[in-house]
Order: C-alpha cells, then structure tokens, then sequence
C-alpha cells in the first residue's frame, strides 16, 4: 500500500496547507479557487486521508453550480466542460460529498452538451463527424475533455445515475473519436493526430487520460500501442504532473509500475528540496501537479477511483 | 485572403472574416445549405455596418512614424544580452522604474525541433532589461498545446535560464484572471478574461520566434498573443480563438493589450508547414520596436511575405501600426544583408512579393 509510504503524508500536509481559506484549491499557492485543482485535490486529499475535513473545499464547488446544473467558478466565465466532467468524477467518487440530484443534474448536462462538428477536411487524417467533448460549448472535440467526459459518464452509469439509453451513444461515440485521434505509433496529441500529412507527436499526459477513458475496449489496437508507447515512454516526460498520470494510468491498467513510482517520489522530493528558493518555488506552488502526484502515489492495486 | 480556420477543419467560409466564424457556427448547429444561401445577403449587410466599426478610431493612435532596428545575431553563442541592450539604446526605448513581463513564444517540444522562442533570447532580453534599470522582469506564457508547464520550462531549457536569473516565470495559462473589454470587435467578442500578472505589468514585451504558420502565414510579435489567453478557461489549443477567426483574435489581442515593444527572435526562424512542424532556418538577426505592427511588417517582407496581403497585419496597419515601408525608419543592419524569401506552403504562395524566386 503506496498510502503507508513516508512521503506521502508529508505532501498531504503541504497540500492542506496550501488551500484557500475559504475553501477550494487554486492552481498555485495564493491564487483562487479553481474547479481543476480543487477535485484534484479532493480525490487525493479523500485518498491519503479519509478522515480530513473536507466539507468547506466541497462547499466551494457546490458555489460554483448553477441553474442549468453545470459549474464555473464566476457566472460571467465561460463554461469549461472538460473540468465539469472532472467535477461529476470527483463527485461520483466521493459520495455524500454532494447531493446525488446534483450528480444526476450535471451529469444530464454533459450527457446534452456535445460542442460543434466539423466538416471533414481532406488534410487531417481525422473524422470529423466523430463528436466527444470539446473544452468549451460551440467549439470542437479535443482528447483531454473527450476523456473526462468519457470517463464521468461511465462512472455515472455504473453507478445508476444515468441510463444507457441516454448515455451509452454518447460513451460510444467519445471512445470512437478517442481511438480515432490517436497517433501513428501510439498516444495521443492534444486533439490531432495528423495535419497536412505530419504526423503529430504523442504527449506523455494526454495519452494517460485518454487511456483512463478506454479502459473497456483492452483489446483495441490503439489502446494497445497507447499502452506500449506510454509504459516505453512515459521517462520522456519527468515531471510531476506527467510522472503522476502515468502512475495512475498504468497502475489502473495492472501494469508494473514501480519505476514509475521511485522516479515521482524523487520528483517530489526535489520539489520539497527547492522549495522557498528560486524557479522552485514555482514549482512547489503547482498544486495541480501535487493533488495529482498525492492522487497517484495513494492508489493501491485494487482501487477503483479510476477503474471502471 | 486567409480565412476563418479551426484544428480539424481546412474548409473556408466565404465572405466576412470576422463573421465567418458564425457561419461555421451555424453549419455547425445543423442549418441547411439553402437557409446559410438565404442568409447569406442579411449576413453581406452586416459585414458591411461591422467592417465600418471594429474599433473606434479616436481609441488609436497610429504614429505617424515607426522604427524598427535589425540587429546581427549570426547565432546563440553571441551575447544577446549585449546585443538587445543596444538594440534598447538605438531604439531609446527606457524601462526604468518599471516592471517588464517577457512573453516569449513557448507553446511545444519535440526534440530536434527548433519550435520556441530560443532562451538565451529570454535570458539575454532579462538581463538587459534588469541592466536598463527594470524594477522586476518576469517571463509569462501560456502555452497553447502543453499545458504541463514544468516539464516544458525544463524540456526546453528555460529552466537552467530562470535558474541563473531573477526572474520569476509566470504560467499564464493557469494563473488568476479577470474580465478585461476588448478594444476592437473584429472577432465581435465584447469582452475576454486575461491573467492578472499580464495586465499587472508596467510594461508588456513580445518575445517570439518568427516562423511560418499554416493558418496565418506569419508567427511574429502579434501572433504571439495567443499566448496569454488562459487555456484553464478557453481550454487547449485556444480553439475559442480559431473559431473566432484566428486574424480577428490577433488583432482584437494586440489592440487589446497593447504592447509595448517586441524583440524577434529571428537568429534561427522556421520555414515551412510552421508553426510546429516547419523546418529551421538560419536567418541570423533579432528585430527590435515600439511598433508591432511595423516590426512584424519588416519580418514579413525580410523573409518574402507582402505584409499588405497577410490579413491581421493588413488590418493593423490601418489603426494599430505602419507597415508601409515609407512610414518606416530602419536602424541597426542593411535589411538587404537579410533579405531572403522563406519556402511557404502552396496556399500562401499568393502572400509572397512578387519577382522572387
């Protein structure tokens, strides 16, 4: 159990420390609350601690629902879907952290919300008649929302909120423009895999999430060389936040990952070291990064926050 | 004419660029070709009342004259701290007392690549700037692919630079914002929301590389705003700004932030399918100014682009900056020592001056 390791405590402190007042995370150390950070936050506040009081965090996102049973932080902000997603998984992983009304609304929302298609366009090697979630409503599907948004629905599903009906198309589809994205070798861009004849370059976080949200169709081909590329590669990329996807993703799919692991504690330890000085202190302010990193460094083999 | 373009569609709406987007909108929500036909007379009409009011004029002073400075800078070996102080001094361009935030253009890495902003740029542009009697530099981006912005700073090497200098670097994209009012409408937007460190600075300095760009032609001091649109609320790649009109947003940006000078990183540019995937190409120089739209003019011309044919510089020049050459002083290096023509993409064939090779 990664929950028993020394450092971890120690992180979760500095994560505690770091909240608002007020409730809430933000992505840095005095800045405000944000709906990213905060569900990071919670899941691995809600992982390394269980019985930490959370309750005026969880207030700040029931400030951010509105009428229409979505969230934003500010009424006048746009709408990001991809971190409303990231909200109905926090919130189906944390039962009683808010009211299941809450979790149906916003999940009914995300089912509705699907962004623009595109008219298919001879120099992406892409179908644009695929539609996911885009990160802001009246624009197109990109990887990181289409996989969170994948990700909450079936959770939601799975845990009676939504119907099949409703959902099961939406799931499909999502899957669908995933495994249709993804790069020549394996991984997943930001949201394209080739424009004008190039072929893009898989990124080290993208792939993670997107694998996350493929997690049913093991025997898919782009799951497979996404899963090869990621477990080959995933050292490209050291940094906490990286290091931290990776983790969770291959430790969801039962890969070894103890690599993986040794080289995020000496991320975090290097992070810890430079705190208080210089470009570090930066970087100790990530708190995005840390939840992420607490997230991961928690996860035992059998758990089921990111399993589905 | 370049046009309305989003990540995934190469197709071009016809008629008004800064209403285009909404045709797509409309295609979009499922509207029938023969409705769009319909519409498209009552949409020709109000393209004509828009075009006649983006801005208001009386908000803008055009100077009446801009200088741009060429400095030689055959590499990344030479002492460009040493090189933009002369540039600032040639240009008599005083930071004293105030703060400056360095934008340079971060946005992705691949190894081999020569994608970013180089940052001995960044670093040189710091240190001459601190020598120049800044109160504080700071170098801010957001951005537009990556969003893990630790593993970029260290992938690129900035890291190692912040690490030697006092500066601090600032991640746009997920820093605190507020709601800020356009002060142009050519993407018909009212109001956009910025970091609050961007508009905290005395002093706002663009610090791009200039590369081609396969949706609008040329990547210099202006496009670079891009990056300061915060992807933790308009997400990755900042498609909120395509679907807006990549030409609109450019300028409603520039006219927006209004900043204050701009260095080019131009020691080695990038030719080709750019911004990403484009090609390097050693063209040995940095361009310095007040004038964005003046300096990003003589890049264009410098690597073979008609600035009056690339659309956001082309609707600059009419209220933001000069780039009619005759509106134009030079300082620092003959531009003809540079002159070269860059290899574009088929499409933007049509941009380049006419005569060359």
């Amino acid at each position: 159990m990664f929950s028993e390791a020394p450092r971890v405590p120690h992180l979760f402190d500095a994560l505690q420390e770091s909240a608002n007042p007020a409730g809430g995370w933000g992505y840095e150390i005095h800045k405000a609350s944000r709906l990213e950070p905060t569900c990071w936050a919670l899941v691995a506040a809600g992982r390394a601690s269980p019985n930490a009081d959370l309750a005026p965090h969880r207030t700040f996102l029931e400030k951010c629902v509105r009428p229409g049973g979505y969230l934003v932080e500010d009424p006048r902000w746009p709408i990001n879907v991809g971190f409303n997603a990231l909200v109905a998984f926090t919130w189906l992983n944390q039962r009683g952290a808010t009211t299941d009304e809450r979790i149906s609304s916003l999940l009914a929302w995300l089912t509705a919300t699907k962004g623009v298609q595109a008219p298919q366009a001879p120099s992406y090697r892409q179908d644009n008649s695929l539609q996911g979630w885009a990160w802001l409503d009246a624009t197109f599907s990109w990887v990181e929302p289409t996989a969170w948004g994948t990700l909450a629905l079936q959770k939601g599903l799975r845990a009676g909120f939504i119907k099949e009906a409703s959902a099961g198309a939406r799931i499909d589809e999502a899957q669908r423009l995933l495994i249709d994205r993804c790069c020549r070798d394996g991984g997943w861009n930001f949201g394209n895999a080739n424009v004008m004849g190039q072929d893009l370059f898989p990124h080290v976080p993208t792939t993670a999430i997107a694998l996350l949200a493929l997690q049913g169709r093991p025997e898919e081909p782009a799951v497979v060389r996404s899963l090869a590329y990621l477990e080959s590669h995933w050292s490209d990329e050291p940094s906490p936040l990286a290091l931290g996807l990776s983790l969770i993703c291959l430790r969801t799919y039962g890969r070894t990952t103890r690599a993986i692991e040794a080289r995020l504690r000496a991320a975090e330890d290097a992070r810890a070291e430079h705190a208080g000085s210089g470009s570090g202190r930066r970087q100790a302010e990530n708190l995005h990064a840390l939840a992420v990193a607490v997230t991961a460094l928690t996860l035992d083999d059998n758990d089921q926050v990111f399993r589905i | 004419m370049t046009m309305t373009r989003f990540f995934g569609s190469d197709s071009e709406p016809k008629g008004s660029h800064y209403i285009g987007s909404k045709v797509w909108d409309a295609v979009g929500q499922g509207i029938s070709r023969r409705d769009l036909l319909k519409a498209l007379p009552v949409m020709a009409a109000l393209t004509a009342c828009r075009r006649a009011l983006p801005y208001r004029p009386g908000d803008f002073a055009r100077p009446a004259r801009s200088t741009v400075a060429i400095l030689d800078a055959p590499n990344y070996s030479v002492d460009l701290g040493d090189v933009i102080s002369r540039g600032l001094r040639e240009l008599a361009f005083d930071v004293s007392g105030r703060s400056v935030l360095l934008k340079p253009n971060l946005i992705e890495y691949e190894p081999g690549r020569l994608i970013n902003t180089n940052p001995l740029v960044a670093a040189g542009a710091a240190t001459a700037f601190l020598h120049a009697g800044a109160t504080e530099v700071i170098i801010a981006e957001g951005p537009g692919h990556r969003r893990d912005m630790e593993y970029l700073l260290a992938a690129t090497g900035f890291a190692d630079q912040l690490k030697d200098l006092r500066v601090r670097f600032v991640d746009l994209n997920h820093d605190d914002v507020r709601p800020v009012a356009l002060r142009s409408h050519f993407t018909g937007i009212d109001e956009i929301l910025l970091p609050v460190e961007l508009m905290k600075a005395d002093v706002i300095v663009s610090l791009p590389k200039l590369k081609t760009h396969h949706w609008a032609a040329m990547t210099a001091s202006m496009k670079n705003f891009f990056g300061v649109v915060p992807g933790a609320v308009y997400g990755w790649p900042k498609n909120f700004l395509h679907f807006h009109g990549i030409d609109n947003s450019i300028v409603d940006l520039v006219a927006t932030i209004r900043p204050h000078f701009t260095i080019v990183d131009a020691v080695t540019a990038m030719e080709g399918d750019g911004p990403i995937m484009g090609r390097p190409r050693q063209t040995g120089f940095l361009a310095m100014g007040q004038d964005l739209v003046a300096v990003d003019a003589t890049c264009a011309r410098l690597i073979g682009f008609e600035p009056t044919k690339i659309q956001y510089l082309s609707w600059a020049g009419d209220f933001l900056g000069n780039i009619d050459e005759k509106h134009i002083d030079h300082r620092g290096e003959n531009l003809a020592r540079y002159q070269t023509r860059f290899d574009v993409l088929p499409n933007f064939k049509e941009l380049q001056i006419a005569g060359g090779a």
